[in-house]
C-alpha cells in the first residue's frame, strides 16, 4: 500500500478512536444524556481531530518533500558527462516510485541514445575515411595522368566512389528518419505477400547470376499489413541482397511470409556461414560489418536500415540460426499501435 | 527541337549549371531565384517543363507546386531536392510533381529525365499511340505481345514492361533509377546491379540472333533503345 495512503488511513482510525474515547469517558444513562454527552464532547473531538489532521498532514508533507527532494537531488547531479545517476526506487510502490521508475527509464533511454549518437559519429568519421581516401587518390591520379583512357577510367572511379558515399549518407538519413517516426503518415494497407512476390521476382535473376536459387512459396491468402510499402520493400530487399551477397554459392535462399493473428513474419533464410549468436547484436549496429576488410559498397548499413524500418512499424529484426546459415526475420505487427491511434 | 524550360532554383551555382547544360541541348531556359518569382513566371503556362527546387526562399517548392496545380497549370514539373529519404521522395511525388530527382545528380541523369518528361507531354498530345514500333520491333500494349522481324518474343511480364518503357522513350537515354522508379515503382537505391541483370536478360531475348542490336548501353548514364 502506498505510504501516503497508509498515513491517511492511520489518521482516520485515530480520529475515530479519539471521538469514541471522548464519548466513552462520560457516563450516560438516558438518550438525552447520550445526546448531551455527544454535544459536550463534540468540540473536544473536533479539536482532537483537527490536531491529528494537522499532525498527519505535516507528516505527509514532510514525506512528500523528502521523496521529491531525493529525486531532485539525483536529477540535478545528472550532467552531459555523467548520466550514470539513477533515482532510488523504494519498496512502497506508490506514485513516487512510479515517477522514479519513469525518470530512470527516461534516463536509460537518453543515455542509450547518447551512446548511439556517439558511436554513430565515431563510425561515420571512421568509416567515411576510407571511401573518401579512395576518392581522393583516384582524383589525384586522374589529375596527374597524361593518358586520356586512363584518366577517363579514374574519373569514372571518382564518380563511383562519390555515389557510394552518397548511398552511405542516404542510408544514415533513412535510419534517422525511421527513428523519428516521420514515415508513419505515409502508412497504408497493403498485401505483404504481393510485396514479397514482387521482390522475389526482382531479385531472382541477380541471385541466379551469383549462383544461388531464390525460393518463394506464395501463400494462398493475401497477408494485409498497415505500413509503409516503400520502406518495407527497402528493408526486405536489403535482407535479400545480404543473403545473395553472403549466402553460399549454389545454395537456396528462401523467402517466406508467415501470417499470424497479430504478428507477421517475413523470413529470408540463406545457407551461408551465418552469424554466430554472440555477434548478431554487433551485426545490426550501424556500420557493423563483421568483416571490416570487406570493401564492397554494402557498407554494412543494410541490416541497420532494415532494423530501423522494423522499429518504425513497432516490429523488430530478428537474426536467427537457419541451421546452417542466417535466418533474417522481420517481425511486424499487422497494425502498429501508434499508427492505430493516429 | 528546343523547348522552353523554367528553372526555379535559389542556388546560383546549380541554376547556372542547369541553364548552361540545357542551353547546350538546344532548350531555352528561364531562371527564377525564389518560389514567388517562380510561381509568377510559371502561371502564364507557356513552359514545356518546370525544374523546381524543393527548398526555396519566400515560398517552398512543394507550395509552388500546389499553387500551380490549383491554378490548373499542368506543365510537367521535375522536383530537385537534397531530401533523399524514401519518405521524402514519396512526399515529393504525391504532391503533384511528375518526377523527383535527388541532389547531387549527374547531368546525364537530369537530362534523361527532362527528355522523358518532354516526350511524355508529346505523347499525351498525340493520342492513338496504341501500337509502338522501333525498327523491326512491334509492340502491342493491349495484348502485351512483342514481335521482332515478325517473330513473336517470349517475354516475362516484367520484361515486357521494361521493353515498353524503353520503346516509349526510343532514342533517349533511360537511367537505372528511372527504370527502378517507373517499371518497378520503387524509390530506394539498391546496393546491387539488380536492374542491369534484368536489362541484360531482356537484351538477350531481344537482340540475340539479330544483326542489329536495338538495346544499347550508354556509358556512365544508362540504356537506350535505338532504331
Amino acid at each position: 500500500m502506498p505510504t501516503t495512503l497508509r498515513i491517511a488511513l492511520l489518521a482516520g482510525i485515530l480520529a475515530l478512536l479519539s471521538n469514541l474515547a471522548v464519548v466513552g469517558f462520560i457516563h450516560w444513562h438516558t438518550n438525552a444524556q447520550l445526546v448531551a454527552a455527544i454535544e459536550d464532547s463534540l468540540p473536544i473531538a473536533a479539536a482532537l481531530a483537527a490536531l491529528l489532521g494537522l499532525a498527519c498532514g505535516a507528516i505527509v508533507a514532510k514525506y512528500v518533500e523528502h521523496r521529491i527532494r531525493s529525486i531532485v537531488a539525483v536529477t540535478s547531479r545528472i550532467t552531459a558527462r555523467d548520466m550514470s545517476q539513477r533515482v532510488t526506487v523504494s519498496t512502497a510502490g506508490d506514485a513516487f516510485d512510479r515517477l522514479a521508475d519513469q525518470i530512470n527509464a527516461m534516463l536509460d533511454r537518453i543515455s542509450g541514445l547518447m551512446e548511439e549518437l556517439r558511436l554513430l559519429t565515431d563510425s561515420l568519421a571512421h568509416d567515411l575515411r576510407s571511401p573518401v581516401g579512395r576518392l581522393r587518390s583516384a582524383a589525384h591520379a586522374a589529375a596527374r595522368t597524361e593518358d586520356p583512357i586512363e584518366q577517363e577510367e579514374l574519373l569514372g572511379s571518382v564518380i563511383r566512389q562519390a555515389d557510394a558515399l552518397m548511398r552511405i549518407l542516404t542510408a544514415v538519413l533513412e535510419i534517422s528518419r525511421s527513428q523519428a517516426l516521420t514515415g508513419r503518415k505515409q502508412f497504408a494497407w497493403f498485401d505483404v505477400v504481393d510485396l514479397a512476390a514482387e521482390l522475389a521476382e526482382m531479385y531472382d535473376p541477380l541471385a541466379e547470376e551469383r549462383g544461388a536459387r531464390l525460393q518463394f512459396e506464395r501463400p494462398v491468402r493475401p497477408v494485409p499489413l498497415y505500413g509503409h510499402r516503400q520502406l518495407l520493400a527497402q528493408a526486405v530487399s536489403n535482407l535479400i541482397e545480404n543473403a545473395i551477397r553472403y549466402g553460399a554459392i549454389g545454395s537456396d535462399i528462401r523467402i517466406e511470409v508467415a501470417p499470424g493473428e497479430r504478428l507477421i513474419r517475413v523470413e529470408i533464410g540463406d545457407r551461408g556461414p551465418g552469424i554466430p549468436a554472440d555477434r548478431r547484436q554487433e551485426a545490426r549496429k550501424r556500420f557493423g560489418r563483421l568483416d571490416s576488410s570487406r570493401s564492397d559498397d554494402g557498407a554494412g548499413l543494410g541490416l541497420a536500415v532494415a532494423e530501423a524500418i522494423a522499429h518504425l512499424h513497432d516490429g523488430q529484426l530478428l537474426l536467427e540460426d537457419n541451421r546452417p546459415g542466417l535466418l533474417a526475420v522481420l517481425e511486424l505487427p499487422v497494425q502498429s499501435s501508434q499508427a492505430e491511434a493516429a | 527541337m528546343g523547348r522552353k524550360i523554367l528553372v526555379i532554383e535559389d542556388d546560383r551555382e546549380t541554376a547556372s549549371y542547369l541553364a548552361k547544360g540545357l542551353d547546350q541541348e538546344g532548350h531555352s531556359v528561364e531562371q527564377a531565384g525564389n518560389g514567388q518569382d517562380g510561381l509568377f513566371r510559371a502561371t502564364d503556362g507557356s513552359f514545356d517543363l518546370i525544374i523546381l527546387d524543393r527548398m526555396l526562399p519566400a515560398l517552398d517548392g512543394l507550395s509552388v507546386l500546389k499553387a500551380l496545380r490549383a491554378a490548373k497549370i499542368e506543365t510537367p514539373v521535375l522536383v530537385l531536392s537534397a531530401l533523399a529519404s524514401v519518405g521524402d521522395r514519396i512526399e515529393g511525388l504525391e504532391s503533384g510533381s511528375d518526377d523527383y530527382l535527388v541532389k547531387p545528380f549527374s547531368f546525364a541523369e537530369l537530362l534523361a529525365r527532362v527528355n522523358a518528361l518532354l516526350r511524355r507531354r508529346e505523347a499525351r498530345m498525340d493520342p492513338a499511340q496504341h501500337r509502338l514500333s522501333v525498327a523491326d520491333l512491334e509492340i502491342d500494349p493491349l495484348s502485351r505481345t512483342v514481335k521482332r522481324a515478325g517473330k513473336k518474343l517470349d517475354l516475362k511480364p516484367r520484361e515486357y514492361l521494361l521493353l515498353e518503357y524503353f520503346a516509349r522513350n526510343e532514342g533517349r537515354v533511360v537511367t537505372r533509377t528511372m527504370l527502378l522508379e517507373q517499371v518497378w515503382d520503387y524509390h530506394f537505391d539498391p546496393g546491387t546491379n539488380v536492374i542491369d541483370v534484368h536489362v541484360s536478360r531482356l537484351r538477350r531475348k531481344l537482340d540475340e540472333g539479330f544483326e542489329k542490336p536495338l538495346l544499347q548501353t550508354v556509358r556512365g548514364a544508362g540504356y537506350m533503345l535505338v532504331a
